[in-house]
């Protein structure tokens, strides 16, 4: 696993997402209860951008059609989204945020 | 006092009389903060409701129109009146109902069928539903089968856990509308392992002209319980479009099953919009038997979201499209949980310059091992002119499963005519044979009362296009 810098640590704010891309992968930098937290920024349901939708506490409403996901373990919480978002690992070190991602992360769905 | 207009170009609706319209109030036309306050305030609904349709007001005003579909561009939300009230209260007898909206389901054969082989029935005319009643063996064994607005008031808890779960506001633009206007529909709740044997049936009437009705339908199929659910729907003819948007949320439950049957027979001047969609869980079943004979223009995609292993999805749909007609229908299922299983059997006919298309989707989830889909649409086309399209949309992520797609686009051929008509059928004769032959799938799967009334309704169709 690699770890890449995405952020500043005081960029990502409680109720509101940061859309930054990991290798080729977009994804949503969001606060809950302090704890910073990096999801897929692209919807299981119907490829929107999470990061467009709003957040209230722990959960992240999809802007297109209204599914919701709960942030720090990528579950849907409310449908259309039916299928869980991956959940990347973080690190903060010296103040920034680091996103951990597969060096090859083709998608081998086996 | 009914009267049959003569619109020309309209052919062979049989339902297209319309009644004096004796409505006891209606909200001023357009959609405004305050059309949905006073619909909120007329039905006397808690604070959370009136929230909700106000929110879901804000999003349909944000969202945009589908670009995709039919063609919604002479739909203006502002010639529309969006509640109109037929009476006061309710009956839970006929003799209740105003008689000239009684005469109108007379006319249609409500009452008699309620007699005859139905569990319940719900009549919707316009915004409420005017006549509700459910046989009180089935009421005994738990059953729920109320109007929604009254679902609302005497199952608040139950309702609330459900209402909006399947089919959120934020959807699309037209489950936002719903949501905001939403009046009427059914509710149904079946207790556990209870099994409803015999229908039930909602029958849906639009009398106003240029008007929206927006049902709301919520079903709950506890586990291991079943259901079957008819709905019917008519509409006068007028020079000016009606809509009809509707939201219907079912949630089955493990081992339950539900067959929802739809004979949809708009007029021919109906904006038919309509959002449908099940979750299934564990080896639930879920049917949509889904028949789109009426309507200017019906955009509907019935969905199961199979969420539990084992889940399985039945899809059947058909769509007949005459002159001036549209028929953008199809299927969604959705296998998000291993070894889950669907069918989609759509067939559709297109005549007399009317169009059809399947537009369908098929996704296979990430962690589904087992799962299979098969996909099964065919067309006739009828003559130069009409037009069928098949879009359909598969999705898989997964590569241990099985997925089928079938295909066929026919004419109804010389051939097969000569053949017929070498055997003493009339050419008439001969196209309704082949007809009927080619939509048999559906309606073997109606009850059988439906199936004579839907292989009526495909004749009337059928009436004067060939020769």
């Amino acid at each position: 696993m690699e770890f890449t810098v995405v952020a500043r640590d005081e960029e990502v704010r409680e109720g509101q997402a940061l859309r930054r891309v990991v290798g080729e992968t977009p994804v949503a930098l969001l606060r809950v209860d302090g704890q910073v937290y990096c999801i897929d920024d692209t919807c299981t349901h119907a490829y929107a951008s999470l990061s467009e939708g709003k957040v209230a506490g722990r959960v992240i409403t999809c802007p297109l059609h209204g599914g919701q996901v709960d942030i720090p373990t990528g579950r849907p919480v409310h449908l259309p989204i039916a299928e869980a978002v991956t959940v990347h690992p973080v690190r903060i070190e010296a103040g920034q945020i680091l996103v951990g991602h597969e060096e090859d992360d083709d998608g081998d769905y086996e | 006092m009914s009267e049959r207009p003569e619109i020309t170009g309209v052919e062979e609706y049989q339902y297209g009389f319309h009644d004096r319209d004796i409505s006891v109030f209606r909200t001023e036309k357009g959609l405004t903060r305050k059309v949905v306050e006073a619909i909120s305030e007329m039905k006397g609904e808690p604070g959370w409701m009136r929230d909700f349709r106000l929110r879901s007001l804000e999003l349909f005003q944000q969202k945009p129109m589908p670009a995709w579909g039919g063609d919604l561009s002479h739909l203006n939300f502002d010639d529309i009146t969006y509640y109109v009230r037929p009476m006061d209260e309710m009956g839970r007898s006929w003799d209740d109902v105003p008689q000239e909206i009684k005469d109108t389901f007379e006319k249609l054969g409500i009452p008699e069928a309620e007699r005859k082989f139905l569990a319940g029935v719900s009549a919707q005319y316009d915004s409420e539903v005017v006549y509700h009643n459910i046989r009180q063996d089935l009421e005994a064994m738990g059953i729920v089968f109320l109007d929604t607005d009254s679902a609302l008031r005497e199952y608040p808890d139950l309702f609330r856990e459900y209402f909006g779960t399947v089919v959120p506001p934020e959807d699309n633009k037209f489950a936002a509308l719903n949501s905001a206007v939403w009046s009427g529909g059914s509710f149904i709740y079946v207790p556990k392992g209870v099994e409803a044997k015999v229908p039930l049936q909602a029958y849906f009437r639009i009398n106003a002209s240029q008007m929206g009705q927006f049902e709301r339908t919520l079903i709950i199929v506890d586990e291991g319980a079943m259901v079957h659910y008819v709905e019917g729907c008519t509409a006068p003819i007028y020079t000016e479009s009606s809509l009809h948007s509707a939201v219907v949320e079912i949630v089955v439950k493990k081992g339950g099953r539900c067959r929802y049957s739809t004979i949809q027979n708009w007029a021919p001047n109906v904006y038919n919009l309509v959002t449908k969609r099940a979750v299934a869980h564990e080896r639930a079943t879920m049917e949509w038997i889904d028949g789109n004979i009426g309507s200017q223009l019906t955009m509907k995609y019935p969905s199961v979201y199979m969420v539990g292993e084992g889940a399985h999805a039945h899809v059947l749909s058909i769509a007949v499209a005459g002159k001036g007609q549209h028929q953008d229908a199809g299927a969604k299922v959705m296998h998000l949980a291993p070894n889950t299983t669907s069918t989609v059997i759509s067939k559709s006919i297109s005549r007399g310059g009317g169009k059809t298309t399947y537009r369908g989707l098929v996704h296979f989830g990430k962690d589904v091992k087992g799962s299979k889909a098969k996909v099964n649409c065919d067309t006739l086309i009828f003559d130069e002119g009409s037009k069928a399209d098949t879009v359909p949309t598969n999705e898989v992520l997964d590569n241990r499963v099985t997925m089928e797609h079938e295909a066929t686009v026919s004419r109804v051929s010389e051939e097969q005519l000569f053949y017929l008509r070498s055997r003493g059928l009339t050419e008439e004769e001969a196209t309704r044979m082949i007809v009927m032959g080619f939509i048999e799938p559906f309606t073997k799967e109606l009850p059988m009362e439906y199936a004579v009334e839907m292989n009526r309704l495909i004749k009337l169709e059928m009436v004067g296009s060939v020769g």
